[in-house]
């Protein structure tokens, strides 16, 4: 065995290589840990909104106008065949006040022992309110109204001249997803909610959970022959089914970014190691000299990496759970969760960090180790070079071609969808890896390229530089490796990123077109809970001057061809251009299409039904069933792309629909203002919540470049990591060039040529791989939202966004520049005599 | 640069320079109060056991570092007062250096290392390239030029080495062992070259050299033991070198 003072020494006389090698290893584990962690904490909310979405509740008994009704009208439905239970509510929007603030929230009225079996909730403190007069509050409500239980609030609903003073008696915290949906934030007794909703006595739903093996058509198709003509059977709950795409999308997207964070970490580890083993040759080579065999060189090795990679996992554990909760907080935003359920640490990405670390090191360190013994010793000594190892060219391109070809199967396998979410994601990463291996062959051309254009600024610089990187292929070709690796990752969830956004943010600007938008309560994720506005506010701003055009819009929920999807009607005809992000269809036949009651799907609806224009769909709502044609396709990101949008009047003839839930207003040009204003006053009399367009496009403009900036930032971050590998080759070349550095000093070589020839010569390896990772970037990112068609087929169009990417560009190059100044300043201050001394 | 009163005929003057180096805290002196005085078109070699401080005073003589005391000039030029981006600058256009292990660049082929100084100098390539190859032709490897260093004997790549001392056409050549490395044949021709340099082009060639055959060459010989002068004049024969090295060292 060979002693530990040699390994020990050789740790503690490189202090910057001992310090590069585990900084390296702890940047990778931190990625890997700190993207699973975010990865898993992001699933858990969203599987906690489609737990929450998917409640037991299979149907749910309303009135067809959605009055309130009676219970005792059909004393029977408990004991139809397959029912488990039926769970009486009384839903109500209300208006909490106390301490001189104020929030408008869901009131539900309900039997609490039942309710419990259906909703998930936890109870901070205090204790749920079961006598008439007591209330229970959501925590960010009581937060808000600054109560603590015992505290006495007033409850006001719309249409009741008075408020109900009631005492609370607890807090509770809700799951994630009714903190999306944002409403539901007041539990009563089914007695008060129904005081509130001026119908005392009665319900406005009557929610049934079935047996696990009941058959919920036939159920369903039982209860509705029982029930008195008033009533309908509605499939209830259907918001789980209306997000399952976009958690799709979303997942694929979190996949993509954690396998290509992995990619990523193990080319940093291995290039660490690379360099680490290659500037030792001679020294191994010396030890082989005096007896040291080959396998106790190798044990060394593997010894030292074991400890290096020991200490980095240790270290990288911890930021990467920092950096986790800042991806978490990234996604909480770009999300729009405002209420996180609080995930604790993931052991499976504590393990995984754990693992990653010491097992990627000791692969890291096998390839050059064993290359390092199989040179010759006495070829390894007297060489001046330490490149001596040489990745086999031929095996690169080989492993590349195949990484490609392997992509081209998942790719292919995905198109007939067998295991598509796995295999699009597993294809993204081949060509991120097919690509790493085949960028080997075109270094030398586009380094004669770059050289060519550096060459008129710093001849001598460009030429010595430009030397070196062709005579340190290997060392080159794998720092390049690294930053076409980390730069493709980066640029494709980058891309991917503000595709997506800039889609949503297009597709606001065609669809939301109206000055102002009134809405009686927040709208939510699917907009299906959403409140009716008072009948009698047509006609109160119908008077305003100023006013072109009012639309009505209303949402319900509806199954088409079986499936759960959103159905909003508005009002086609008032519009010169319709305000819709049509994908298929003849703009042209639309007004005319939608007047004969024809309907326009969202993408993800018609690719899930696999309808076309001129197609029909068979559509059922609130127990009414129609058969209706398809005028075109629409990109929608409501409701998940669930969507279908019928005109109004068309649609208020077949089906039976509440009233408008939304006013969409379009004023005059000269009157805008004054009619903003008047609107205002109108919200404030009615309760209503007031939108101008200005405001809303504000908002959406806000969140796009906070979620931009903030992936900016991550994407900065991997470039820095990225940029350890320019930092470790280029300290590599200023050790192997000692001797030739001191030769060029004494012959007339400049402190500052000598530091211009490193810029130099990072700039070349920084557009080397920066460059074509950043074009294989966009092409993954293509891939990646091709991948979001297969899974949700949401109509995303690719668009490479060109500011991000000469952002990127700029960024990456300044950063090569700026992680080869330290060894640059080492090479220009080497001491010429000792220089060419040194071994 | 600072430019001091010099006879036009002598290319350095060193008055009472002194080298200190502190290694891990004991103080290292190579050489203490030499002075000296070479003439242009001179050959001077510089003999005297290891660790007598000969290499030391040759690099400090080629401006590589000054020294810890006393003046030095070269061409007129006090070494000592130099910026080291002057002493640089002083080397690349002034000054040639041969080394024993020829420090050539491996990555360069012959011809380009032979062009280094000039294209670091700013030289155009085209120019740089003719006047390496003259360099080259003048060396008798002019058939050499697209080789790598790795593929020449070593004779050959001293001769490399020479050509890129003389590509600038430096006033002063500097020598340190350049023929350690090489048996007695390629030795001595690489010594006759030196002579010629100096002799033909009145350059000045300073060597530090342990082979007596090659002190006997040069027109004076320095003779440096603990770091001070302990012979400095003729070199003679190689008798009556020897006699009077060992007297100097028996001493």
């Amino acid at each position: 065995m060979i002693p530990w003072a040699f390994f020990w020494n050789n740790l503690r006389l490189r202090p910057l290589r001992t310090l590069l090698t585990i900084l390296s290893v702890a940047a990778a584990v931190a990625a890997v840990v700190s993207v699973l962690q975010a990865t898993a904490a992001t699933q858990i909310q969203l599987q906690s909104i489609h737990t929450t979405f998917d409640s037991p509740v299979a149907m749910e008994v309303i009135a067809a106008d959605t009055s309130p009704f009676s219970p005792d009208d059909i004393p029977e439905l408990a004991k139809q065949p397959g029912v488990a239970a039926v769970i009486p509510v009384f839903r109500v929007f209300t208006k909490a006040v106390a301490g001189g603030k104020d929030v408008r929230c869901l009131t539900t009225g309900t039997d609490l022992q039942q309710y419990r079996t259906i909703r998930d909730f936890t109870l901070q403190s205090g204790q749920m309110a079961t006598n008439p007069g007591e209330v229970s509050l959501e925590a960010s409500v009581a937060d808000h109204l600054g109560v603590q239980p015992g505290s006495e609030i007033r409850i006001g609903a719309r249409g009741l001249p008075w408020l109900l003073t009631m005492r609370v008696t607890g807090i509770y915290k809700l799951s994630a997803a009714d903190s999306v949906e944002d409403t539901s934030a007041i539990i009563t007794t089914l007695a008060d909610a129904s005081k509130l909703g001026r119908a005392p006595g009665k319900v406005n739903a009557l929610q049934i959970v079935l047996h696990d093996r009941a058959e919920e058509a036939a159920v369903a198709e039982r209860i509705r022959a029982s029930l008195p003509r008033h009533l309908i059977v509605t499939k209830s709950a259907s918001a789980g089914d209306l997000s399952r795409p976009t958690q799709a999308m979303i997942g694929v997207g979190l996949n993509v970014a954690a396998l290509l964070s992995f990619v990523a970490a193990v080319f940093i580890v291995f290039n660490s190691f690379q360099m680490s083993v290659a500037e030792r040759q001679r020294q191994l080579a010396l030890m082989r000299i005096v007896g040291a065999t080959v396998e106790q060189v190798r044990g060394s090795l593997y010894r030292e990496a074991a400890f290096l990679g020991g200490i980095g996992t240790v270290l990288g554990i911890i930021p990467g759970m920092m950096g986790s909760s800042s991806l978490t907080h990234s996604m909480q935003e770009v999300m729009g969760f405002s209420n996180m359920v609080p995930v604790a640490t993931q052991p499976h990405a504590v393990l995984a960090g754990l693992l990653f670390g010491p097992l990627v090191t000791l692969l890291s360190v096998w390839y050059p180790a064993r290359a390092a013994c199989d040179v010759e010793p006495l070829v390894a000594l007297k060489s001046t070079h330490s490149n001596r190892q040489h990745f086999s060219r031929k095996v690169a391109a080989v492993a590349g071609v195949m990484s490609l070809l392997f992509a081209a199967l998942m790719f292919t396998t995905t198109y007939f969808g067998i295991y598509a979410d796995t295999a699009s994601i597993l294809a993204i990463a081949a060509v991120e890896v097919g690509g790493a291996f085949l960028l080997s062959e075109l270094i030398k051309p586009c380094l004669w390229i770059y050289y060519r254009m550096i060459r008129c600024f710093f001849p001598v610089e460009a030429q010595l530089g430009h030397r070196q990187l062709i005579e340190n292929f290997d060392r080159t070709a794998l720092t390049v490796a690294v930053l076409f690796v980390v730069s493709a990752a980066s640029v494709c969830v980058g891309n991917t990123t503000t595709s997506l956004t800039g889609n949503i943010q297009s597709w606001m600007d065609r669809t939301v077109t109206a000055d102002y938008l009134l809405l009686a309560s927040r709208p939510t994720v699917n907009m299906s809970d959403a409140e009716s506005l008072p009948k009698e506010l047509a006609s109160r701003i119908e008077n305003i001057p100023g006013i072109r055009m009012i639309d009505e819009i209303t949402f319900t929920l509806a199954s088409v061809n079986g499936t759960a999807g959103l159905l909003s009607v508005q009002l086609f005809d008032g519009y010169e251009t319709l305000p819709i992000d049509l994908i298929d269809g003849v703009a042209a036949d639309l007004p005319q299409r939608l007047r004969s009651g024809e309907a326009l799907l969202g993408s993800v609806l018609a690719n899930l039904l696999h309808v076309k224009p001129g197609d029909t769909v068979s559509v059922e709502v609130s127990g009414a069933t129609h058969v209706v044609g398809v005028a075109g396709i629409i990109r929608e990101y409501t409701a998940g792309g669930l969507m279908l949008q019928m005109d109004s009047v068309a649609a208020r003839e077949r089906f039976p629909l509440p009233s408008a839930h939304v006013y969409g207003i379009r004023a005059d040009d000269s009157a805008r203002s004054a009619v903003g204003e008047e609107l205002k006053t109108v919200a404030r009399e009615y309760g209503l919540i007031f939108q101008s367009l200005a405001d809303l496009q504000e908002l959406v403009r806000n969140l796009v470049s906070g979620i931009t900036n903030r992936l900016f930032l991550i994407l900065i971050l991997a470039l820095v990591i990225a940029a350890f590998a320019i930092v470790n080759s280029q300290t590599m070349n200023v050790i192997e060039q000692s001797r030739h550095l001191g030769m060029l000093r004494i012959v007339g070589m400049l402190q500052s040529q000598a530091f211009r020839m490193f810029l130099f010569q990072s700039l070349i390896l920084g557009m080397l791989g920066i460059v074509p990772g950043i074009m294989i970037g966009v092409l993954m990112s293509f891939l990646t939202i091709l991948s979001f068609q297969g899974v949700t087929d949401h109509g995303v169009e690719f668009v490479a966004d060109a500011r991000l990417l000469a952002a990127y560009l700029v960024c990456g190059l300044l950063l090569s520049l700026f992680a080869a100044a330290l060894p640059a300043i080492r090479a220009a201050r080497l001491k010429p005599l000792e220089a060419i001394h040194e071994e | 640069m600072t430019l001091s009163m010099n006879s036009p005929d002598k290319i350095i003057r060193a008055d009472c320079i002194s080298k200190v180096f502190v290694h891990e805290g004991v103080e290292i002196r190579p050489f203490h109060n030499v002075s000296l005085e070479i003439r242009r078109g001179e050959m001077l070699a510089i003999m005297g056991p290891s660790g007598s401080g000969k290499s030391t005073l040759l690099h400090v003589l080629g401006g590589i570092e000054p020294p810890s005391s006393g003046d030095i000039w070269i061409e007129g030029h006090n070494v000592a007062k130099l910026s080291d981006r002057d002493r640089t600058l002083l080397r690349r256009r002034r000054i040639g250096f041969i080394f024993q292990s020829f420090n050539l660049v491996p990555t360069l082929t012959v011809s380009e290392n032979v062009a280094l100084p000039l294209i670091l100098d700013g030289v155009a390539s085209r120019d740089a390239a003719s006047r390496a190859l003259a360099s080259l032709q003048r060396v008798g490897l002019s058939d050499r030029l697209s080789h790598l260093p790795t593929q020449l004997s070593g004779g050959e790549q001293q001769r490399v080495a020479i050509a890129r001392a003389l590509v600038i056409k430096p006033a002063l050549v500097l020598a340190d062992e350049p023929t350690g490395n090489l048996d007695s044949a390629r030795g001595r021709d690489i010594t006759l070259m030196l002579r010629d340099v100096a002799h033909e082009n009145h350059q000045t060639v300073v060597v530090v050299t342990h082979d007596l055959r090659v002190a006997s060459h040069a027109d004076r010989l320095i003779v440096l033991l603990d770091g001070r002068v302990t012979y400095n004049g003729k070199p003679g024969t190689d008798a009556e070198l020897v006699a009077a090295l060992k007297q100097e060292i028996d001493v």
